[in-house]
């Protein structure tokens, strides 16, 4: 089952999706998304001139052909390698997600940019980003050696506020998605915002109050912490420097900075909070089903 | 005598509850208010709070009698019949019922016995069966603002909703401080309270961190509804990490010491919030 090469595999994966979050997200943000007007081809090239939008548009396929290619060699190389049967499926999975993901962008071009189309492209990247970090948590050295099992006594259980957590953060990647893509105003954003930051900021205050022994769990948590905080800040600028160009016709390069830096930190924060929660769902343990386990025991 | 009675009415709950119906009504009469309005509402909902205390005492006198903190209540001390609490308790409600129908309006005299009735029926015998109590309790604890804001304007708006969700917030750490330092007593009258069934105090520091920290966005609220400046914004911030605060501490020693330095610092938030609130408005 070990495979250190694969676990580097993964992380690398993991790192070009997130610079094709970027690449994405800098598309939305130069306004550049119908700068080419076909699909797959651009302007009937593989290789188009790139000026203008053209660098952003096809700049970004250009990514996510290359980020394509290597979700296809992780799939066999899991398939091959890897002795957990689920982890197998997980890898064919990330394949299907890259290729809707591929389909979408496909829409969103011909279609000229439908909105439903263009929320679901911006949400299943930042899926498909917290698919490929959790892809090389399970196989890092780490997630080999085990779990260290905890017990949970307390309600609401750390299990279902990790849970309810991570789905709020996609529910606000959506909110943000909506808005980028003028679905609806800022207010569901901003107001989605105010509670995905008190509940993130519960799970880690959950997990360093009571877990504080166990390595994993806090290690995680501060990560969250951190990426949290970082992303309230990115968004604040992002929204300041937007008010400050409101009525200009293109974008200031410090809102399209701000904003494009805003998406990917919330890629990071999915990320990290479907990481934790992945954690939480491995090492902690209801009291009813598992104090008698002779494999329990504490992290301290 | 005269101030048993007094003692029955729960004076300083009645002033903390009138303070919030006074925040309410300022904010619901922002395009102008009366001063005969303004203290009937303020009568009214002092006699209804204090009616309300009073049937309360009535109907808990003999588990009071059993816990330390009120066993030298008036009534379990026997300086007051129950007959005569719950003949003084009922027409101090019914006048503070009057007292609202008449000098404010109707709306608010609902309002006031929605809160004497959620607080006496559902609250007060639930206190018994279940630690789910306090979340149905802080419903009636939460109306004062809404009760002043619909004698000023007549309607419930999302402004009345928005102090109605902060107050509702701020008294599960606070009343959790209560149980925690009271948990014994409790115990021993057969109050369910959270502190009490939750014996490693797991659940009850979980609670009191959730509460405490949806209270710093739901405290944001009355600024992004243009409410308060940024002044409030700033308070409300500092004060809700320093409410933050007490709770993370509590999860992390668990001690009666910690559960008063919540029980403190929710003291200290609430006449300061208000105080922001009622000194940084866009419209004075």
């Amino acid at each position: 089952m070990g495979n250190l090469w694969l676990h580097r595999y993964a992380v690398l994966l993991a790192v070009c999706t997130l610079f094709l979050v970027i690449a994405g997200a800098s598309v939305t943000s130069n306004q550049a998304g119908l700068s080419v007007p076909d699909w797959p081809l651009s302007y009937g090239q593989v290789m188009p001139e790139m000026k203008g939008g053209v660098f952003f548009e096809h700049g970004h396929r250009m990514v996510a052909s290359a980020v394509g290619f290597l979700t296809i060699i992780l799939a066999i190389w899991l398939w091959r390698a890897d002795d957990r049967p689920w982890m197998r499926k997980l890898g064919w999975l990330a394949l299907a997600a890259v290729i809707l993901q591929g389909l979408l962008g496909g829409l969103t071009v011909r279609y000229l940019l439908p909105k439903p189309v263009s929320i679901a492209h911006a949400c299943l990247a930042q899926l498909f980003f917290s698919l490929t970090v959790v892809i090389a948590m399970f196989t890092s050295p780490a997630w080999r050696n085990g779990p260290v099992y905890v017990q949970d006594t307390g309600w609401p259980s750390l299990r279902f506020v990790s849970l309810l957590t991570s789905l709020a953060v996609l529910a606000q990647v959506a909110l943000g998605a909506g808005f980028r893509h003028r679905a609806f105003g800022v207010t569901p954003h901003i107001l989605g915002a105010m509670l995905v930051t008190a509940l993130l900021l519960l799970l880690c205050a959950f997990v360093l109050t009571q877990y504080g022994s166990h390595s994993i769990l806090r290690r995680s948590a501060w990560v969250l912490i951190g990426i949290t905080f970082l992303q309230v800040l990115l968004g604040i600028a992002a929204y300041m420097a937007r008010l400050t160009v409101l009525n200009a016709v293109a974008p200031s390069l410090a809102a399209v900075v701000l904003t494009v830096f805003h998406v990917a930190t919330g890629a990071l924060t999915m990320a990290a909070s479907a990481a934790i929660t992945v954690q939480v769902f491995r090492n902690v343990r209801s009291r009813e089903r598992d104090v008698s386990s002779p494999e329990f025991r504490t992290a301290s | 005598m005269v101030a048993d009675y007094i003692a029955l009415t729960k004076p300083r709950i009645t002033w903390l509850i009138l303070m919030s119906t006074g925040v309410g009504y300022f904010f619901g009469a922002r395009d102008g208010w009366t001063w005969t309005v303004l203290l009937h509402s303020v009568i009214g909902t002092g006699l209804i709070a204090s009616g309300t205390a009073g049937l309360n005492q009535w109907w808990e006198y003999e588990s009071d009698s059993k816990m330390q903190r009120t066993e030298d209540r008036p009534i379990p001390a026997h300086r007051i019949s129950p007959r005569n609490a719950l003949i003084f308790a009922t027409l101090l409600s019914l006048a503070g019922f009057l007292e609202l129908w008449l000098g404010a309006n109707p709306l608010t005299a609902l309002l006031g016995l929605f809160t004497l009735a959620t607080y006496l029926f559902i609250y007060t015998p639930l206190k018994r069966v279940t630690p789910h109590s306090t979340t149905l309790g802080a419903i009636p604890g939460a109306m004062p603002p809404m009760i002043g804001y619909a004698a000023a304007r007549g309607a419930i708006t999302l402004e009345a909703w928005a102090l109605f969700a902060i107050l509702f917030l701020w008294q599960f750490p606070h009343f959790y401080a209560i149980a925690w330092m009271y948990r014994e007593d409790y115990s021993r009258a057969g109050i369910k309270m959270l502190p009490v069934v939750d014996q490693n105090g797991d659940s009850t520091v979980r609670q009191i961190l959730l509460y405490s920290i949806l209270l710093v966005p739901v405290s944001m609220l009355p600024r992004y509804l243009g409410m308060t400046g940024n002044i409030y914004l700033a308070g409300a911030l500092i004060l809700g990490v320093m409410y933050c605060y007490a709770g993370f501490s509590i999860a992390k020693n668990r001690t009666r010491m910690y559960a008063r330095r919540v029980l403190l610092a929710s003291i200290i938030y609430l006449p300061v919030l208000y105080c922001l609130m009622l000194g940084d408005r866009p419209h004075v």
